[in-house]
């Protein structure tokens, strides 16, 4: 086939690179950027040699900084001689820079030790290796050796380092605790023997703050386990703590109470065996700066040890140094040679003063000091030395502190006062006579006895068990949660019962309720006739509502001014002379009762009483005899009222107070006053004569018709009246029933008191509850 | 072959690679569905290639790194595909690291070399056109069952979540992985077949 017959399309004319090479770039670039931060991301690999690789395992056990992950373990291979394994671990490179020379590592395994229990993570998730280094670079350093033992105390932690060093190791192990006070401030972390071998030096760690305590003066003793020891104090029994007594302890006290300077670290202390010993050598003073003397007793020292004390008017002024004998082999003498060392300072002569403290005890023997054997503890018959003044006692010979060539000087000595050592003894062998021993025997075997029947009965010995066992139900009871929570529940449940109460709206709901209840009697009560007592309820809060109106005050006002008027009128002085005015007023009565313009009185009258029916009709009409009792049952409602009741009382009390004020003088001039009252009608009634009476009457008549066509007009629209008091009768019968079940008043006192009820109904529930399982309450439903 | 094949291109028609029309060339578009067609009626090899290229490039990290994380009582340990399979055979479970190795390592091997192939033996007349096509075949069908490998660490990591006592969870290898495949499988999209047929009547 020729070229020809291809088919060409005709297309944008020349070949370019097709856009779906931009695809293999991306990949590239992506990987690429991948390569470089994984390589970024590669941290130095640094070796740690370990004896085993006891539980490592490769590209799984992490390197740990503060138990943060910094490094995994990629290879575990042989030293080249296979004394060791070596770890190969890629660090985290954020870290790299700061493991430097200090940095140490170890392995972490579980461990279960005296002073507890640690690593126990790792018995899950394996061992790894703890690393530790500061914060400070200087200098990468790729190849370490692990640490045996994960180190006591944390790289880096406050505090100083220094040695003690002992004659032998004893029992102060490695981790032991060092304490002050009881205190535990740090610890042992390495023990060895000297390059000599003559001492064990013992390397602690103190922390801070307590590491200032370590001064010149500070004396460290050996606390380990349980030391006894019978001296002239007496006998002593120390029991330092539970993990001293296994892994020993030292302790130590700055005897210079704090005055001097702190030493630097690496400083090497003396471990003394015991507390005595570190507390008596901080008397000890260089050779050359305390006074040696030897003191010649007569007689027997026995019971004098080296380190006894030496004291002067009770003040301890030194210790004994030695004892020995020393032997004139030219008279056959045998004596005893005790040396004392008197330490200047507790002479309170300053350091070193030896020469002032031999001139001073010159001066003190000249006066008659001696030295004396002196009992020190009556039960060990342990013996002390002691400086006594002898000037008074007789045949004391004049003596001197003899000054000897190559020896200590040599202090005069006087005899032991045996009478009083043998008195004391004595003294006390014939009150130890005087005891009614047997009696006392007696009693005891009695007691021994009786005690015998008591501890061996079967009860006794089952006691330890049954308490062992109550005990240990007790704890599980009080270690249970239930109990823990208990009380905080307890509380909870009082405290909300008692805001329940003491709600306000349980208050309310008390006032509600007795308005409630009031309401309800009332209803009730008009419930007896359901539509006449609503009609009368309204009826008589319509009327009460109209007595209220103000225009009935302003009445009661002018009503009672028109009585002051009438009064006035009445006791002006033209009423006088009663008898004599009455019948001029009867007869004036007369006269005008017979004065021509009253005949039209009667037809006046007449008219009046057409109205007055009328009204009375209209009154039927409009059915107020059924509003009216209505009214009556509504009234008699009402006369239920405790207000009304009230009112009662006052009533009567008012009219007891009335009674009192008729009771009194001025009702004795009542009388008088009636008297008087007559005279002035009399008066009034001439006046009104006088006044041409008949036709103001016939127009007072007139006026009171058309008062009673007015009346009558107002009565004409009392059915209106009477439906609108029903109305509010009606209204308020509604907010009656508001108080009904479903208002929300009612509803929220419903639901207190429910409330209050189900609090009550689960109260007893729990106490019924308890009652029948009393462990409910510690072990829950 | 038979002298008797003549191909459309032989006798100056294109075919629609979207409606399938044969177009009597030469144009650009299809007069039917308006497809573009390719300037020279055949897909460049270019797509083949470039895809090719990204599906080997991602094969790398995605043998490298972990494809799967787990945690077990607190130990955490990861596997890459091969080493993974190489602990099932330790664990005695062989079938199950044959499935491992054959979809995961001798499939996606398999496929580049399978493509890469096939677009050399376009460069001259295919000796067995047949063949050929049925290779390109076996290829695009076997292209979506590559994916085994990244829907097992999918379900195992959304349903072994059991806290501490046991975990699972994908590592970087499993996207690695993805990409790869599908790469791999639009790069066999992209080759046209029509390309082993050119030259094949021309002998």
């Amino acid at each position: 086939m020729d070229a020809a017959a291809d088919p060409k399309i005709e297309g944008p004319g020349g070949r370019r690179v097709s856009f779906v090479w931009l695809a293999p770039l991306i990949a590239v670039a992506v990987a690429l950027f991948l390569l470089w931060r994984e390589y970024e991301a590669q941290g130095p690999l640094i070796e740690i040699s370990f004896p085993t690789a006891e539980g490592m395992r490769e590209g799984e056990t992490a390197l740990r900084y503060r138990d943060v992950d910094v490094g995994r373990v990629e290879n575990i291979r042989f030293s080249d001689d296979l004394s060791r394994v070596i770890a190969e671990v890629r660090l985290q490179p954020e870290v790299a820079r700061f493991v430097d020379d200090g940095a140490t590592f170890w392995l972490v395994r579980p461990e279960v030790s005296v002073r507890g229990v640690t690593g126990l993570d790792t018995v899950l998730s394996g061992v790894y290796i703890e690393g530790a280094w500061d914060a400070t670079e200087s200098g990468a350093k790729r190849s370490f050796d692990a640490l045996e033992q994960p180190p006591l105390t944390p790289i880096g932690a406050p505090g100083k380092r220094v040695t003690l060093r002992a004659a032998t190791g004893g029992s102060l192990n490695v981790g032991a605790p060092i304490l002050f006070r009881g205190i535990e401030v740090g610890q042992v972390e390495a023990r060895r023997l000297t390059d000599d071998g003559a001492a064990v030096e013992f390397e602690i760690f103190v922390n801070a703050p307590h590491d200032r305590r370590l001064t010149a003066d500070t004396r460290f003793w050996n606390m380990s386990g349980v030391q006894l020891s019978i001296g002239a104090e007496g006998a002593r029994l120390n029991i330092a703590s539970l993990a001293s007594l296994i892994q020993g302890g030292a302790s130590f006290e700055d005897l210079s109470g704090g005055a001097a300077d702190p030493v630097a670290p690496g400083y090497a202390y003396n471990l003394y065996p015991t507390e005595d010993d570190a507390r008596a050598q901080a008397l000890d003073v260089e050779p050359g700066e305390q006074l040696l003397l030897d003191v010649f007793f007569d007689g027997s020292i026995r019971g004098l040890n080296v380190g006894a004390p030496v004291e002067y008017q009770g003040i301890r002024i030194g210790r004994v140094a030695s004892v020995s004998a020393e032997v004139d082999a030219e008279e056959g003498v045998f004596a005893t040679r005790t040396t004392i060392a008197i330490a200047p300072v507790r002479l309170g002569l300053g350091e070193g003063a030896v020469d002032a403290s031999l001139a001073f005890l010159d001066r003190a023997v000249a006066r008659g000091v001696r030295a004396q054997l002196a009992t020190a503890n009556l039960l060990t018959g342990a013996l002390l030395v002691r400086f006594v003044s002898v000037s008074d006692a007789p045949g004391a010979e004049a003596a001197t502190i003899e000054r000897r060539e190559g020896r200590p000087p040599r202090m005069p000595a006087t005899q032991t006062d045996l009478d009083e050592l043998a008195g004391s003894v004595e003294g006390a062998l014939k009150r130890v006579e005087r005891l009614p021993i047997e009696a006392l025997f007696a009693n005891a075997v009695l007691l021994l006895e009786n005690v015998n029947a008591v501890v061996g009965s079967n009860a006794v010995r089952q006691a330890p068990e049954e308490a062992l066992g109550a005990l240990a139900a007790l704890n599980e009871v009080l270690n249970s949660e239930a109990v823990k929570d208990a009380p905080g529940e307890a509380t909870a449940l009082l405290r909300a019962l008692r805001e329940t109460v003491e709600s306000e709206e349980i208050a309310s709901a008390r006032v509600d309720l007795a308005a409630l209840l009031a309401s309800a009697r009332a209803v009730a009560a008009t419930l007896e006739d359901e539509a006449v007592a609503a009609d009368a309820a309204a009826a008589i809060a319509a009327l009460r509502a109209r007595l209220e109106d103000p225009a009935l005050t302003t009445l009661a006002a002018s009503l009672t001014e028109s009585v002051d008027a009438a009064t006035a009128l009445l006791s002006s002085p033209a009423l006088a002379e009663t008898p004599a005015a009455l019948n001029a007023a009867l007869a004036s009565l007369d006269e005008v009762l017979n004065a021509p313009g009253l005949t039209e009185a009667p037809e006046e009258l007449r008219a009046s009483l057409a109205s007055a029916r009328s009204i009375l009709e209209t009154l039927e009409q409009a059915n107020t005899a059924g509003e009216i009792a209505s009214a009556a049952a509504a009234a008699r409602g009402l006369l239920d009222d405790p207000a009304l009741r009230k009112l009662a009382d006052e009533a009567a009390g008012a009219a007891a107070a009335l009674r009192a004020a008729l009771g009194a003088e001025s009702a004795d001039q009542l009388p008088e006053a009636a008297a008087r009252a007559l005279d002035a009608t009399t008066a009034l009634f001439d006046q009104l004569r006088a006044a041409d009476i008949g036709p103001r009457a016939a127009e007072a008549l007139v006026s009171v018709n058309r008062a009673s066509g007015s009346v009558n007009a107002v009565f004409s629209q009392a059915p209106a009246l009477i439906a609108s008091l029903s109305d509010v009768a009606a209204r308020a019968d509604g907010m009656l029933a508001s108080f009904d079940v479903g208002s929300e008043l009612n509803y929220e006192a419903v639901t207190a008191i429910r409330e209050i009820r189900d609090a009550a109904r689960a109260i007893t529930e729990l106490a019924a509850l308890i009652e029948r399982q009393p462990n409910a309450f510690i072990l829950g439903r | 072959m038979t002298a008797a094949i003549r191909s459309a291109r032989a006798v100056g028609y294109i075919g629609c690679d979207a409606c399938g029309r044969a177009v009597r060339a030469p144009r650009s578009r299809c007069p039917r569905c308006g497809a573009r067609l390719a300037p020279d009626g055949r897909r460049s090899l270019d797509a083949v290639w470039a895809w090719l290229f990204v599906g080997i490039v991602f094969y790398i990290p995605a043998n490298l790194y972990p494809m799967l994380y787990s945690t077990q009582l607190g130990r955490r340990s990861e596997s890459t595909i091969i080493g993974g399979a190489f602990e099932l055979i330790e664990l005695g479970s062989i079938g199950v690291a044959l499935i491992v190795l054959i979809a995961s390592v001798a499939i996606p091997v398999a496929k580049f070399a399978a493509i890469i192939w096939l677009a050399l033996a376009t460069r001259r007349p295919a000796k067995d056109p047949r063949r050929a096509l049925h290779l390109y075949e076996v290829v695009e069908f076997i292209g979506r069952w590559s994916m085994i490998d990244v829907f097992v660490v999918a379900i195992l990591a959304a349903l072994v979540q059991i806290g501490f006592l046991a975990s699972l969870s994908p590592g970087p290898a499993a996207a690695f992985f993805a990409i790869s495949v599908a790469a791999t499988m639009l790069s066999a999209r992209a080759f046209d077949p029509r390309l082993i047929w050119d030259g094949v009547g021309a002998k």
